[in-house]
């Protein structure tokens, strides 16, 4: 039964397809959207069930009618503990993120959601992948529906925020495609993930290939992660994007990067490449992590402080992997997991926000909490996970990350320290935001033309009027979130310890014992 | 001066092949340059039949039969774009069409 | 011990408080309304309850484990090196409850280059958790009960009640903690309630800033707090406190094996890092600036969270800790110096203060920093036995300041009321007692014998230090009797009708001048003093009184006798008197509760105890005069003549300056590192949007330009010149093949 893997593609994908065929008008296309995404859901809950998450044995699914011979590609997937807690992710958030969809997307709807199932379906094959060409095309294919997103649906500047998402990611993931290429002409069995992994790592004769497919692999994902000095896509992307766009970009594409590190990069390129890069690396997400955090403290616009947040997070995140200790992989796993969660959640938030002042401005907003109360309650809720306060998901992975690179052999207690600042600036910003936002003097929202003009907005009419709190649809979108940022606070094993073991396996690929024996003495 | 040598033919297909170039490179309306590029088809058509003659086998007669059905269905379609263009910009000239400049 | 019900049921003690907080924070705004309070009363009453059970039960166990060690005392004249070991061979009385592995990561074989990381949910129960535990349910309880009274009417009734209950959650989460993860959670959710509460009248910008402030000046506190856990995981390989096994595997039992040379390396950093999470949760120099300003919360608030308890959150850690301070005498050195100044400083600025509240404010900064002299000066049951006695009348003082305030319509200047002994009998009598408590009333308050241990230990560590630490008792006792003189004694004046408490000049912005409350005091002027605020205040005041007498030295049964038993103190203890550390002098064991080995000390040197007994008893008379002193100059400056005073402020206008100033230490941090830091914000922002950006642009324009040069050449758009191109390529080609 392990053909759930492929139904968790091919169902979004029909949906799709199906949802393009629908009538133009009316709410059709948004409930069979959500529909679509639930039965993933349910799909990705199935598959947890199947799976045995005491050893951790890889499910797999092999279409061998799709194996192509010269090629030596196949429809091979296959999904261990890891990928299975991102497919659960991905499949929580997108329902979610649908859902949130159904009062700010008025026009074009069935485009919409067909876009936003055809995105399912790609980040799905992403995770579950495990054929590099496969994962290759997966890769590249959620490029595209996001790009319409983002430049159909998006803000005034749209076409240049999508141009440039799509340019920069796929600049990148060009390296990363001959890297692919060549690793699929070298071995044996193509482009088989675990027989390449398998192969690279016990022929000598790969070492000096395994330097320059760390660069290649480095070049795809850390543009779509994204680390410091290439990240300047990612705020446009999300400001541009709307709601539910930059909820999936910030939940799940941002992970399809760190995925690729961890899946690909760390296995595949030599230890001693990995050795050599590992500072380097580390100094980026470092720079990354209080860079952003000081630029997304200066920001006027909210959702453009929450997207540089991301990259202050996301350099926790690469750091968790870059101390290439099975404590940081771990923190590492459990941060893309949490950073999904939290900022998903708070780009939810921000998108309420938005549909009820039409301004993210954070100077013309003041006082929420007087009129939205269970609003507010939201909004503080993840920004305490997003500052990483202990009972909350967020404190676990960035203590674990942080604890990594401070007992790594490769980076050392100075990255960590460095690091942790971070988590005082981290708490500038969003307490700064919060402050600005949600306490303070009431502030009604001003409905001056400037904006707002030809849209009839309900709100917009009878503008003097108190926007309302949120409904029962958006309690119900940010109710589950809330849950697993508790629960998973509290109870964070159930992530840490399934995870143990593929994180161990790829740790220990890359320190071997006897280097072990040799550091400890 | 009797027996037509396949020269004279493959002479008869350049000057027909050259006389289309040179329209079609110096002529603006859009139906004189498909006209030109009619008798580029001819004076290739011509060389095929020659060259079919010369050794003996109907290959040669093959492809032009081959052209020429092209060429009608090509012409149809050309002479039908080029009503389309005249309704747009009420003019034939070629120039008027230069949106493909980078 | 593990057999107590208290322990097998001890979840109990934080999850009842949050029950309690997620029912009034859930059902309180629609249903509960004005009965909000009925869920916290419930949940932290019933964990106090369990608290003070437990403590009992304790003491119990504690007469078994005390008999036995009094016999083996009587017939013992061996040596202290031996009594120590004998201490460490005894049971101790503490047990470590795990509920659950709440965080593990990393290799279990530990094999591979990585640790293994594990944090348990679970709690240390000893002497220390039992005590703090009583302070912070019961205090906590008095509190809530007040808070009914105090709150009653406000909007957000059912918030404060929710906050107050997770603060209690969060708070007996830090004492009970079995791990440094576990103190860090209990550590960050009281800095959170802290954040909410002050946060409390959210409209007014003041006091958002002020929550802010309290949580970001905290978090840099706790940046340190988190890289001495770090730090200690890698040298130690465990964050546990106490392991219980005869492993030994515990931070607290590191004395019982031999240190590697990395673990003395981490040993010298440890200290430090931990110090500075304690700095900034109490207040202390470099990081006090945000206690002050957290004033801004509701005074109930203000005994509870930034008096009694959360703020004395970091001489419990330093305690609990101990054996990872002992051993370093730099770390030592500065937390008592750090402490000793604070008190000085907070003292001298707390003279010039009008606001009730905020004299009290400074007058904890000052008080905290008399326990980290204590501890610094290696006497942690100094430290916590002025941290019970400090929380039961700092508590007293703040809720009486709220029932003043109360009646005065949320007015708190000190200069627009006097002689309100009329007004508000009862709390004038409660006052009193809290002030004379906090001066050090010789004999009969519990202020004085906490407060004389620590001078004392002090006068162990140095004698230039103790006449500080007497200084600072002095301007004590000064403050805190000229703020009883000058509201309650003296010619009756109060303040101008309420109406004034609405307009924008009023104070500095301080007072809660919030409508409901002014309404609710003028529309029962009758009735300042309503028993269900004026009762918690008694049972406050007879703690404030009777607590002294917990730690009355004379006495085998004592309050640090009792925490002598946790392993925090025994093996804290252990560390300092191993040869390596104490350098040749002779460790007093009493102040770290040893009264086993102080017997022992005794016996065998009989000189050096006679010593030490005469040498405290001139101590206490020395300290005792000092405080009436203090309360002397008081009456002379702010009944006799109030004139007095100003006067004297105005003969020195550049002292009195920088005292109403605060010394400018907010504006030093506002134009010192705030504006820099945000300034590099902004330097980033432009860097991202000009530099890094416009490497990128300049990367696209290679193949801009290129393309923009075959637009003008080659790619024009004439069809005829698309031929002739083609023509000319076809031409080259045979060209090529044929020549």
């Amino acid at each position: 039964m392990t053909a759930a893997l492929l139904l968790l593609i091919l169902v979004p994908a029909i949906g799709a397809a199906a949802c393009a065929l629908l009538p133009k008008q009316g709410a059709a296309a948004r409930t069979w959207a959500f529909a679509v995404s639930v039965i993933d859901l349910l799909l990705g809950v199935c598959l947890s069930a199947q799976f045995d998450w005491k050893t951790g044995t890889e499910l797999t699914w092999f279409g061998s009618s799709f194996y192509i011979e010269n090629l030596q590609f196949g429809l091979k997937l296959g999904c261990d503990s890891i990928s299975l807690w991102l497919v659960l992710l991905t499949v929580l958030l997108t329902p979610l993120a649908i859902l949130a969809s159904f009062a700010s997307i008025k026009d074009r709807q069935k485009e919409y959601y067909a876009w936003m199932l055809a995105l399912l379906a790609a980040m799905n094959g992403v995770f579950v992948a495990r054929d590099l060409l496969l994962f290759y095309i997966f890769f590249e294919l959620t490029l595209i529906p996001m790009f319409f997103i983002i430049g159909i649906w998006g803000g005034p500047e749209r076409r240049y925020a999508a141009g440039k998402f799509f340019l920069f990611t796929f600049a990148g993931s060009v390296f990363t495609l001959a890297g692919i290429i060549y690793i699929g002409l070298m071995a044996p069995r193509g482009f088989d993930l675990n027989a390449a992994v398998q192969f690279v790592q016990h022929n000598p004769e790969m070492a000096r290939a395994r330097f320059w497919l760390l660069l290649a692999f480095l070049a795809g994902f850390a543009v779509k992660v994204p680390l410091f000095p290439v990240h300047t896509w990612l705020p446009l992307a999300h400001t541009e994007a709307p709601t539910a766009g930059s909820v999936i970009l910030a939940g799940v594409l941002l992970k399809l990067g760190t995925y690729g590190l961890l899946k690909l990069a760390l296995p595949i390129a030599s230890p001693d490449a990995i050795g050599l890069f590992a500072p380097y690396i580390g100094t980026l997400c470092v720079i990354g992590v209080i860079y952003g955090a000081l630029v997304a403290w200066v920001q006027q616009d909210i959702k453009k402080l929450v997207a540089y947040s991301s990259v202050s997070h996301l350099g926790f995140c690469v750091l968790g992997l870059f101390a290439l200790n099975t404590i940081g992989v771990q923190g590492s796993v459990l941060y893309m997991i949490n950073h999904g969660l939290s900022t998903g959640a708070m780009f939810l938030v921000v998108g309420m926000i938005y549909e009820r002042y039409h301004t993210r401005d954070i100077n013309r907003l003041s006082g929420l909490a007087r009129v939205m109360p269970k609003l507010a309650f939201f909004f503080i809720l993840f920004t305490l996970s997003s500052i990483g306060l202990p009972g909350t998901n967020g404190f676990v992975s960035e203590f674990l990350t942080i604890l990594g690179a401070f007992t790594s052999t490769h980076l050392g207690v100075s990255y960590g320290a460095f690091a942790a600042l971070g988590v005082i600036l981290g708490a500038i910003y969003m307490l700064h935001m919060a402050a600005r936002i949600i306490w303070g003097p009431l502030k009604t929202p001003d409905h001056d033309d400037s904006h707002g003009q030809g849209d009839a907005e309900p709100a917009t009419q009878h503008g003097s009027e108190l926007p309302t709190d949120i409904g029962a649809r958006e309690v119900g979108i940010l109710v589950p979130l809330a849950l697993c940022v508790l629960i998973l606070g509290v109870y964070p094993n159930v992530i840490l310890n399934s995870i143990q073991k593929p994180a161990q396996a790829i740790t220990q690929a890359i320190n071997p014992p006897a280097q072990a024996v040799a550091e400890a003495r | 001066m009797t027996q037509l040598a396949l020269q004279h033919y493959l002479a008869v297909g350049a000057i027909l092949f050259a006389i289309g170039l040179i329209g079609f490179m110096t002529r603006r309306n859009l139906i004189v340059m498909f006209l030109c590029t009619e008798l580029m088809f001819q004076g290739v058509a011509i060389n095929l039949i020659a060259f079919g003659r010369f050794w003996g086998n109907l290959a040669g007669q093959a492809f032009v039969i081959f052209v020429l059905v092209i060429a009608a269905a090509e012409a149809s379609l050309a002479l039908g774009l080029v009503v389309l263009l005249f309704r747009q910009r009420n003019t034939l000239d070629a120039d008027a069409w230069r949106d493909l400049k980078g | 011990m593990q057999d107590l019900w208290q322990i097998q049921y001890s979840y109990l003690i934080p999850l009842l408080p949050l029950l309690g907080a997620c029912i009034a924070g859930f059902f309180g705004a629609r249903w509960l309304k004005g009965q909000s309070h009925w869920p916290i009363w419930i949940g932290v009453g019933a964990s106090a309850v369990i608290s003070i059970s437990l403590l009992f039960s304790m003491l119990g166990l504690w007469k078994v484990a005390g008999h036995e060690k009094g016999a083996s005392a009587g017939h013992a004249a061996a040596q202290r090196s031996v009594a120590a070991e004998a201490a460490s061979e005894e049971p101790p009385l503490a047990y470590n409850k795990i509920f659950f592995h709440w965080i593990t990561a990393g290799d279990p074989s530990g094999t591979n280059s990585s640790k293994f990381f594990n944090a348990d949910a679970g709690f240390l129960f000893d002497p220390l958790t039992a005590v703090m535990l009583c302070v912070v349910t019961g205090i906590g309880f008095v509190i809530t009960v007040f808070s009914a009274g105090y709150m009653k009417g406000e909007e957000g009734y059912f918030r404060f009640f929710a906050y107050l209950g997770l603060f209690i959650f969060a708070m007996t989460c830090l004492v009970m903690g079995n791990n440094l993860v576990m103190l860090y959670l209990g550590w960050e959710g009281v800095g959170l309630c802290s954040y909410l509460l002050i946060g409390y009248y959210y409209e007014k910008p003041s006091a958002r800033e002020a929550a802010k402030k309290a949580f970001l000046v905290n978090r840099v506190g706790d940046f340190n707090f988190g890289l001495g856990i770090m730090l200690s995981f890698l040298a130690f390989g465990t964050i546990t406190f106490f392991s219980g096994t005869p492993q030994h595997t515990g931070l607290l039992e590191v004395a019982q094996a031999p240190l590697t040379a990395f673990q003395q390396h981490a040993l010298r950093w440890i200290p430090f890092l931990l110090m500075f999470g304690a700095f900034g949760k109490s207040a202390q120099f470099p990081l006090h600036v945000w206690l002050p300003d957290a004033m801004e919360g509701p005074t109930p608030v203000s005994a509870l969270i930034h008096a009694a308890t959360m703020v004395t959150a970091g001489v419990y850690m330093i305690a609990r800790c101990g054996t990872l301070f002992v051993g370093n005498a730099a770390a030592m050195n500065t937390i008592a110096a750090i402490g000793c100044f604070t008190a000085l400083m907070a003292g001298t600025i707390a003279l010039r203060q009008f606001d009730l509240k905020k004299v009290f404010a400074y007058s904890t900064v000052s008080q905290l920093g008399f326990m980290f002299v204590a501890v610094g000066c290696l006497a942690p049951v100094a430290g916590v036995f002025h941290l019970v006695t400090h929380a039961f009348f700092k508590a007293l003082l703040f809720l009486s300041c709220g029932v003043v305030m109360h009646a005065m319509a949320g007015e708190l200047d000190m200069r627009k009321f006097s002689g309100l002994k009329r007004v508000l009998p009862k709390t004038r009598i409660l006052m009193l007692i809290g002030c004379a408590a906090l001066a050090g009333f010789p004999l009969i308050t519990s202020g004085f014998y906490s407060k004389d241990e620590i001078v004392a230990a002090a006068w162990e560590k140095s004698r230039f230090l103790a006449a500080l630490m007497l200084f600072a008792a002095f301007l004590t006792a000064y403050y805190s009797f000229r703020l009883y003189f000058r509201v309650f004694e003296g010619p009756e004046i109060l303040p101008s009708p309420p109406e004034n408490a609405h307009g924008p000049g009023h104070g500095h912005g301080q007072a809660d001048g919030h409508d409901a409350e002014s309404a609710h005091a003028t529309g029962h002027h009758h009735n300042h003093e309503p028993w269900i605020m004026i009762g918690p205040l008694v049972v406050l005041a007879i703690g404030a009184i009777f607590a002294g007498f917990l730690n009355f030295p004379e006495r085998a049964r004592s309050l640090g006798g009792f925490l002598g038993q946790s392993p925090s103190f025994a093996q804290s203890f252990n560390v300092a008197t191993r040869p390596n550390v104490a350098n040749g002098r002779v460790i007093p064991p009493l102040p770290f509760g040893q009264i086993a080995a102080q017997e022992e000390l005794e016996l065998a040197d009989k000189d050096f105890a006679t010593s030490q007994h005469s040498l405290h008893r001139m101590l206490m008379i020395v300290s005792g005069l000092i405080s009436l002193l203090g309360i002397y100059f008081a009456y002379l400056m702010h009944l006799k003549d109030r004139t007095a005073a100003e006067r004297l402020a105005n003969d020195f206008p550049a002292v009195t300056s920088a005292l109403e100033h605060k010394y400018w230490i907010d504006e030093i941090y506002q134009n010192g590192i705030v504006e820099p830091l945000r300034a590099l914000g902004r330097g980033f922002f432009a860097m991202d949007r000009i530099v890094v950006d416009g490497i990128v642009w300049l990367i696209s324009f290679v193949p801009q330009a290129s393309g923009f040069a075959l637009k003008l050449t080659t790619q024009r758009g004439y069809l005829q010149g698309y031929a002739v191109t083609m023509l000319f390529g076809i031409a080259v080609i045979l060209l090529v093949v044929f020549l």
